[in-house]
């Protein structure tokens, strides 16, 4: 989805946030939670369209 | 992103239509049946791929093609957008240099322009619609509100964030308590898994025993067969020695039989019978012969008398003569008459009997020749008959039926045949046993000591059973073994999916966690930032709309529910309170508001289809006047039947179409 100019959306903001933490991690084992943790995170957020 | 202008070819009532958009505030009006809302859908159509429910809705009912041209801009770029329905389906996207044709590829370059991808949130963004407003004619809209601001600031249509946090949480203690029930369950399989230690190597010692055993029982049963082979020769030759006994034996007796002179005692007596007979008739014809003799002795006497008288007569009896015979001349002459008859019949008589003695002689050899023969070959046979000389036929005859009653005795019930085919046979069968035994069993070929072997047999035997029950014995242990290392296999697996399944748990009640938390933070940083956003963008709108009359909203940060000042109370209250007129109003400036929010940087434009029929007059001049300022940066597109609208933007009219 693109970003946009104006308020993100929580779901573009939890990405955004989650994409950030992950890639300030370097603890393979801990940016492999956060990846599932951002993964989960999206499936929660959009339902059960994946 | 501005839509420029829309071409219809078989859809709906349209068999061909092309609407020109400008940039700005654009009415579509006209009647009920006109073709508003068909405009509208084929704006979305447009843009979001239809599935094949829009599609057929979209179809004329008896056009041969039905396409769909929608031309567009991003920025100073132009593209056109064709969505051919009907009699095939086909995209073709096309502008700025750029032709595509693959429907995914099409649809991603029409994500990028208009900054959404999905139907709903497109809608959801953009789209105002009548049936929307009605919603908040329901009881309960302030929910609806609160709900709809949720979920439009949760980016996702179908689900606000308060249900994707109560879905993580949902998640999380169902991990919680999968971890906890079977917690338990890893240390005690473990342990149960403990019981099988070492199941495979007992299972290969006890596979390795058997192969040995079976091996020990395939060789032994390989001596047993051996035994057999050679007994069963060794029965065969036995038997066949017997039946040659049994054959030297009938034909002992057959020779003593065939040694009893029957015949030659029979052909004796003939041949004595036959002497006699001969015999008799040699004494007949030599009586014959005496007596023929006589006869010819007695006539030759006759003749020589008869000679005598007629030539023997001396001169003096010639002197009388031939006195007498002048006397007599008569009677002499009648008388010599008479003697040469007589002569002549005498000399017949002679001469017959010298003929019947000579074939009395004739006959007499003939019968002594035959005699002789005979005679001969009676010495000959009697010769033969040498022991059984004293023995009569009938005596002969007794003792060749004791024979043959003997023969019968010794073939018991079969016939010489049958013992010589079943000698045959024995011997060959005997000749194939031992060509058997060469073969398979040389070792044993020349073992004639079958007693002992019978034994050694009988005691294989015994070796071979307890081989069998050993083996049965270890086939049972190897069938419980397997048993337990099949399920140590199941129980391994069990417990490898159990500890896979609680890693999987782990990490994802662990990234659950992590995603509630993460949403928690930012739904509240947004809420904490957009709740005052919102409320100011939309109380601007409100208050110009009503006129002043309503100037504060509020959107509570904790929950984004939404309550209004009115001028007669002094707190807030809830949008139930309000006319329906000025629920649609504050529902329109907080959707309007959200749109400014959220809209992406593609602008896309803002669609309202007879959003606003429960305004008043004053409050809908207002409303166009508010549009038609966000005219100036984002395009506007309101679909009515009010004629009233077009003075406003530039008017599109429609007519009501015939059917």
């Amino acid at each position: 989805m693109a970003s946009r100019k104006g308020t993100l959306s929580v779901i573009e903001a939890f990405q955004k946030k989650m994409e950030e933490v992950i890639a300030a991690e370097e603890d393979e084992e801990q940016k492999r939670i956060l990846e599932k943790a951002l993964e989960r995170g999206l499936q929660a957020l959009e339902g059960r369209r994946q | 992103m501005k839509f420029c202008a829309l071409e219809m070819k078989g859809i709906r009532h349209f068999s061909q239509k092309k609407i020109d958009f400008t940039e700005g505030l654009n009415i579509v009006y006209g009647p009920n049946e006109s073709g508003k809302s068909t405009i509208l859908d084929s704006l979305i159509a447009s843009v979001l791929k239809p599935t094949e429910k829009e599609i057929t809705s979209l179809i004329q009912w008896n056009a041969s093609h039905s396409e769909i041209n929608l031309v567009y801009k991003i920025d100073s770029h132009t593209f056109t957008i064709t969505r051919v329905l009907h009699p095939v389906v086909k995209d073709l996207l096309g502008g700025d240099g750029l032709i595509l044709e693959d429907s995914q590829e099409i649809q991603d370059m029409l994500e990028e322009h208009l900054g959404f991808a999905d139907k709903t949130l497109f809608e959801n963004s953009t789209v105002v619609k009548q049936n929307e407003m009605q919603i908040l004619q329901e009881e309960g809209s302030r929910t609806v509100v609160r709900d709809r601001v949720r979920s439009l600031i949760s980016g996702v249509p179908e689900r606000s964030t308060d249900e994707a946090l109560a879905f993580l949480e949902k998640n999380i203690r169902e991990a919680e308590s999968f971890l906890e029930n079977t917690k338990e369950k890893v240390p005690s399989m473990e342990e149960e898994l403990s019981q099988y230690k070492g199941i495979e190597e007992e299972l290969t010692d006890v596979e390795t025993r058997l192969t040995v055993y079976e091996n020990d029982l395939k060789r032994d049963q390989s001596l047993l067969s051996g035994y057999d082979v050679l007994l069963q020769y060794r029965e065969a030759e036995t038997e066949y020695k017997g039946l040659v006994k049994i054959v030297e034996e009938v034909e002992n007796v057959e020779a003593y039989k065939r040694r009893l002179p029957v015949r030659e005692k029979e052909l004796v007596q003939k041949l004595q019978e036959e002497l006699e007979k001969i015999s008799g008739q040699q004494d007949r014809t030599i009586e014959e012969r005496r007596k023929t003799r006589l006869v010819l002795t007695e006539e030759k006497s006759k003749l020589s008398a008869i000679d005598d008288e007629l030539e023997g007569v001396t001169p003096e009896k010639a002197n009388i003569f031939s006195k007498v015979a002048s006397i007599f001349k008569r009677s002499s002459r009648a008388k010599s008459e008479e003697l040469a008859a007589r002569r002549v019949e005498v000399s017949q008589d002679v001469a017959r009997l010298e003929d019947l003695s000579e074939q009395y002689e004739e006959q007499l050899v003939e019968l002594r020749r035959k005699f002789q023969e005979k005679g001969e070959r009676l010495r000959q046979l009697m010769e033969r008959c040498g022991e059984y000389e004293n023995w009569s036929v009938d005596m002969l005859e007794s003792r060749r039926k004791e024979y043959e009653s003997k023969i019968e005795r010794i073939l018991g019930g079969t016939t010489r045949e049958e013992l010589e085919q079943n000698t045959d046979a024995v011997r060959r069968k005997a000749d194939e046993l031992r060509a058997l035994l060469v073969k398979n069993y040389p070792d044993l070929k020349e073992r004639e000591d079958t007693e002992r072997i019978s034994i050694e047999k009988e005691k294989l035997a015994e070796i071979i059973v307890e081989w069998k029950e050993k083996i049965a014995g270890l086939k049972a242990q190897i069938e419980l073994l397997s048993s337990k290392a099949s399920k140590r296999e199941v129980l391994t697996e069990e417990l490898k999916t159990l500890q896979k399944e609680r890693e999987e748990k782990t990490l994802q009640m662990k990234a659950d966690e992590i995603a509630h938390d993460v949403i928690t933070l930012v739904y509240e940083d947004l809420k904490e930032e957009f709740a005052p956003e919102l409320e100011r963008r939309a109380e601007t709108l409100l208050t110009r709309i009503t006129q002043e009359r309503y100037q504060d909203i509020i959107v509570k940060k904790e929950d984004l529910d939404v309550l209004v000042k009115v001028p007669e109370k002094s707190e807030p209250v809830n949008v139930e309170v309000l006319s329906q007129g000025t629920r649609d109003q504050l529902y329109l400036s907080l959707r309007i508001a959200l749109s400014e929010l959220l809209s992406g940087d593609k602008n896309p434009p803002l669609l309202f289809d007879e959003a606003f029929y429960t305004f008043d007059e004053d409050r809908l001049k207002e409303t166009l006047e508010i549009l038609k300022e966000i005219a100036q940066t984002t395009q506007v597109i309101v679909f009515t039947h009010d004629e009233s609208y077009a003075e406003y933007g530039n008017p599109i009219p429609l007519k009501r179409m015939r059917s």
